[in-house]
C-alpha cells in the first residue's frame, strides 16, 4: 500500500505535569480539561487537522488510559482515515531491548518505524501542553522555502519573563546561532514553544547518534537542537503571533482559562475558519433558573445554575445550587456546588462534590498576595458540609462534615 | 437485539406546524435547544442495541438527510447494518406488486420500501413515528411483547388534552388493547393514547403491509390496525414518562417548553440512555456583564448580553444589550439585537430582529417566524 505523507506529526503526550499536582494524579497533562468543553490535547489535534496534517503519532506513557480512550480512533477530529490518521504510540517491547520512553528525543527514536511507513519529508513535532491556535502549514512552507534542516517555532516574550523559557538568539534572517535554556541573563526574547520541523532524514540521523551516547539526557531541547547547532545545520526560526500559553501550572491553567473571559486576550473559541474539536458527550443544552445569576462566564452543555456565577468557567454536567456562590473559578465536567456553598478562585476537579456550607477559596485581597493562590480540589473528591478549603490548598482526599 | 430491524416513519400525516415545517418534515424539525426530533427516536433505538435503521421518508426530507449523514453520531454508521435512507421511489414498481407511486400515507411509504424489509433477515420490527420527544426504552417493549406471545405490541400513554389527530385505544387489565379509535376517544372510554411505536414480527408486519395493499387501505391507524385487531393479539406496553407527539405548533411550543422543568427533562435525559444528535463543536455560551437569565435552556455557541425569561435558545444564538427574550424559542443562528423584544415567538433558523423591533404572539398562539426573516 502507497502510504507517503509529506509532513508526519509527532505529539508528545507522555509527561505527568507534575506541576498540576492533584489535577495529574490519574491523567497526563494532555486529557487535563480545559475552557470549558476540551482538554489541552484537542488544541494541537485540531491544529493539526485544520493545517492540513492528517497523519498524527500520539506518544503516551505517564496514565495513558484515559488519554487512550479519548483519542479513540480520531472521529472527534476527522483522524479517523484509510491512510493516515491518528495514532496512539505507546512504549513497547523490541527484539532484544525494551524500555520505557527516556526522553523526548528517545520517544520519537523508539518509533522511528512508525514514522518510517509513511516515508515523509518533514516531521512536525509537537507538545502536549500548551493552549494555542496556529497553521502548522504556514510553518512547513517556510521550512521548505528556507531550506532549513530545523525550523522551531518562537514567541516574543517579555525581557522580564524571558529567563524562564529555551531563547533562541538569532541573526536578523531568523538563522540560529545560540540556544540557552532558561538564561539568567537573556540575549533575545525569542522563546522556543516547542514546536519543531525536522527534515526527517536530518532527525533520523541525530536521533540515532544521540541514542549512542550513555550521557545524553535524549531531549530535544537538551541534546538535538544543540547537537545540530554544534555541526552547523541550519536551523530557523518561525515567528508566530497570537495566544500561547503554557498551561504546565495551576496558575497558568487557571489564567489560561480566564483569558477565555476576555474579549482582548487574544484566544478566541468561536471563530469558525479555525474550530477546536472536542468530544461530547451528549448533554442537552445547560439550564439556568429563576433564582440563578449568571454573569461574564463561559457555561457548558448540560449544567443546571440555580446559584450566582460570575467570571468562571464551567464544564459540562456542573450543577450550582441555590444560594451557592462561584466566583472566577473553574468547574470542570461532573462537578456539584450545593446549596449555600462558596467557590472563588478556585478550580474544581471531575465530579467533586463541594457539600452545603462549605468554603473553597479566597480572593486575593482577602488573604494578600503572598499567601495567595489558587485552591484546587481533586477528581472525586468531597469538601464535607461547611469545611473549609483555603487558597492555595489542594484538597486531594475527602474533608469531613464541619457542621 | 441482532435479530431486531427499526423503522422510522418520518412521513408528516397531518401533523402541521405551519412555518416550521414548510421546508423540512417534523422529524427534522430543530427542538430542545439542540436536537432534531428524530434524535429522540433513534438514540431509543440505538440505547435499545437496534443498529439496523431504516428511515422511510416522502417528501422536504433533504433538511433530514443533511442531519443524518450517515449516521456516525448516532453509533450508526456500522459494517453491518447502520441507517438506510429510504426516500420514496426507491424501488421499481417491477420489484413488487406491492410498491405504489407517490405515498397517500404510512403504509404506502412501507409497502414502497418492502423490498426492504422482504431482505432483512431480522425476526422482529420496531415501526416508529419519527414525530415523538420521549426516552422510551424499547429493549423491555420487546421484551414485554415476546413473554405476552403478541402479535403486535404498541406502546401507549394515558390520554391527555383530545386532539384530533391522537390515536385512542382502550386496554384490558391484561395488557390487551380492545379497541382503536382515531380522533375520538369514545366519550373516555379510550384511557391511553398510542405513541406511535409498534413491535411485530417482520414477517407478520409485511403480512399485513400485502393485506392493506390489496385492499388499498391507506391509513395505518384507522385501517392496518383495526383490521389487525379483528383477528390478532395486540398488546400495550404502558409508558409513564414524559411522551409528547409534536403534530402542531401549539405542541411544538408547549413540549419545548415541557423542557424548562426539571424533572421532565431528567425523564427525557437520561445519562445511561443519552439522546445524540448531530455534534457541530460549538465553544461553550457566554454570558456578558450584564446578562440576565431566568428559566431558560441555553445552548453552545450563544452569546448573551441581554435578558432571557423562560425561552430556549438553540446554538450561535446572540442577544445583545437590552434586547429582551421572553417564552420563546430562537433556533440556530438567531440574533437579536439591540432592545429588541420578543414574547411568545418562535424564530426558525437564522432570524434576525433588529434594534428595537417588538413581536409577540400568545401562549395559545405563538407566532411563528419563517426562516432567515429579518425582522
Amino acid at each position: 500500500m502507497y502510504r507517503k505523507k509529506e509532513c508526519v506529526a509527532m505529539l508528545l503526550a507522555g509527561g505527568q505535569g507534575s506541576r498540576l499536582y492533584v489535577l495529574t494524579t490519574k491523567v497526563a497533562k494532555p486529557a487535563v480539561p480545559f475552557g470549558g468543553k476540551y482538554k489541552i490535547i484537542d488544541f494541537p489535534l485540531s491544529n493539526c487537522i485544520n493545517s492540513g496534517i492528517d497523519t498524527v503519532g500520539v506518544l503516551t506513557q505517564y496514565e495513558p488510559h484515559a488519554l487512550n480512550a479519548y483519542v479513540g480512533a480520531g472521529q472527534t477530529w476527522d483522524l479517523d482515515r484509510l491512510n493516515g490518521g491518528v495514532y496512539i504510540l505507546p512504549p513497547y517491547q523490541k527484539g532484544k531491548t525494551s524500555e520505557w520512553y527516556k526522553g523526548t528525543a528517545n520517544a520519537i527514536y523508539q518509533n522511528i518505524g512508525f514514522v518510517d511507513e509513511y516515508d515523509p519529508e518533514y516531521v512536525l513535532i509537537l507538545s502536549g501542553d500548551h493552549i494555542y491556535k496556529m497553521n502548522y502549514n504556514k510553518m512547513l512552507q517556510q521550512h521548505k522555502k528556507t531550506g532549513a534542516d530545523a525550523t522551531i517555532a518562537v514567541i516574543d516574550v517579555p525581557l522580564d519573563e524571558a529567563s524562564r523559557f529555551g531563547i533562541m538568539n538569532c541573526h536578523e534572517d531568523g538563522t540560529i546561532y545560540e540556544f540557552e535554556e532558561k538564561p539568567k541573563k537573556p540575549k533575545s526574547t525569542l522563546a522556543s514553544m516547542g514546536i519543531y520541523i525536522f527534515t526527517w532524514k536530518k532527525l533520523r540521523q541525530y536521533l540515532t547518534d544521540d541514542e549512542k551516547k550513555p550521557e545524553s539526557s535524549y531531549d530535544f531541547g537538551k541534546d538535538i537542537i544543540p547537537d545540530m547547532l554544534a555541526a552547523g545545520e541550519k536551523l530557523v526560526t518561525f515567528r508566530f503571533e497570537g495566544y500561547w500559553k503554557d498551561v504546565g501550572t495551576i496558575e497558568s491553567l487557571w489564567e489560561a482559562n480566564m483569558d477565555l473571559l476576555s474579549p482582548k486576550s487574544g484566544l478566541n473559541l468561536t471563530d469558525d475558519s479555525w474550530k477546536i474539536y472536542g468530544r461530547n458527550n451528549g448533554a442537552p443544552p445547560h439550564y439556568t433558573s429563576k433564582d440563578a445569576k449568571v454573569t461574564h462566564s463561559l457555561v457548558s452543555e448540560g449544567c443546571e445554575i440555580m446559584g450566582d456565577v460570575s467570571e468562571s468557567v464551567l464544564f459540562s454536567d456542573v450543577t450550582i445550587g441555590k444560594g451557592a456562590k462561584v466566583e472566577y473559578s473553574i468547574l470542570m465536567p461532573g462537578a456539584v456546588v450545593e446549596p449555600g456553598a462558596v467557590v472563588r478562585y478556585a478550580i474544581v476537579a471531575e465530579n467533586a462534590r463541594i457539600c452545603e456550607k462549605a468554603q473553597v477559596g479566597g480572593t486575593p485581597t482577602e488573604v494578600g498576595p503572598d499567601d495567595w493562590g489558587v485552591a484546587v480540589v481533586a477528581a472525586e473528591v468531597k469538601i464535607g458540609k461547611g469545611a473549609v478549603l483555603k487558597a492555595k490548598e489542594m484538597a486531594d482526599k475527602d474533608l469531613p462534615d464541619e457542621i | 437485539m441482532k435479530n431486531v430491524l427499526g423503522i422510522i416513519i418520518a412521513v408528516d400525516n397531518d401533523n402541521d406546524l405551519r412555518e416550521i415545517t414548510e421546508h423540512r418534515t417534523v422529524a427534522a424539525v430543530p427542538f430542545g435547544g439542540r436536537y432534531r426530533i428524530v434524535d429522540f427516536m433513534l438514540s431509543n433505538m440505538v440505547n435499545s442495541g437496534i443498529f439496523r435503521i431504516g428511515l422511510l421518508m416522502k417528501d422536504k426530507y433533504q433538511s433530514l438527510i443533511d442531519h443524518i449523514g450517515n449516521g456516525k453520531d448516532w453509533d450508526l454508521s456500522r459494517k453491518n447494518g447502520g441507517v438506510t435512507m429510504l426516500p420514496p421511489y426507491s424501488y421499481s414498481k417491477k420489484s413488487s406488486p406491492l410498491v405504489v407511486g407517490e405515498y397517500r400515507g404510512k403504509i404506502d411509504a412501507l409497502s414502497g420500501a418492502i423490498d426492504f424489509l422482504q431482505k432483512n433477515r431480522a425476526e422482529y420490527v420496531v415501526l416508529a413515528d419519527g414525530d415523538v420527544i420521549a426516552n422510551i426504552p424499547i429493549d423491555e417493549v420487546i421484551q414485554q411483547h415476546i413473554d405476552a406471545e403478541n402479535d403486535i405490541t404498541m406502546v401507549v400513554t394515558k390520554k391527555g388534552k383530545e386532539n384530533r389527530l391522537s390515536t385512542y385505544c382502550e386496554m384490558n387489565r391484561r395488557k390487551e388493547i380492545v379497541d382503536i379509535r382515531v380522533g375520538d376517544s369514545n366519550d373516555s372510554k379510550c384511557k391511553h393514547e398510542a405513541l406511535g411505536v409498534y413491535v411485530m414480527s417482520r414477517q407478520y408486519l409485511i403480512h399485513l403491509i400485502a393485506d392493506c395493499v390489496t385492499h388499498n387501505c391507506i391509513h395505518f391507524e384507522r385501517e392496518l390496525l383495526t383490521r389487525a385487531l379483528t383477528d390478532s393479539k395486540i398488546g400495550g406496553y404502558l409508558f409513564s414518562a414524559y411522551a409528547c407527539k409534536i403534530e402542531d405548533t401549539y405542541q411544538y411550543f408547549k413540549a419545548n417548553m415541557d423542557m424548562l422543568d426539571k424533572e421532565t427533562r431528567d425523564e427525557v435525559f437520561l445519562r445511561t440512555r443519552p439522546i445524540y444528535t448531530r455534534i457541530c463543536d460549538e465553544s461553550p455560551a457566554y454570558y456578558g456583564d450584564k446578562a440576565k437569565v431566568e428559566d431558560s435552556l441555553i445552548a453552545d455557541g450563544c452569546h448573551i448580553e441581554g435578558k432571557v425569561v423562560n425561552s430556549v435558545l438553540f446554538r450561535d444564538v446572540l442577544v445583545e444589550k437590552d434586547a429582551v427574550v421572553s417564552n420563546s424559542i430562537i433556533m440556530e443562528n438567531g440574533r437579536i439585537l439591540n432592545g429588541a423584544s420578543l414574547a411568545h415567538i418562535i424564530t426558525d433558523r437564522g432570524v434576525t430582529i433588529r434594534d428595537g423591533r417588538t413581536m409577540m404572539g400568545h401562549e395559545n398562539y405563538p407566532v411563528v417566524i419563517a426562516k432567515s426573516s429579518v425582522i
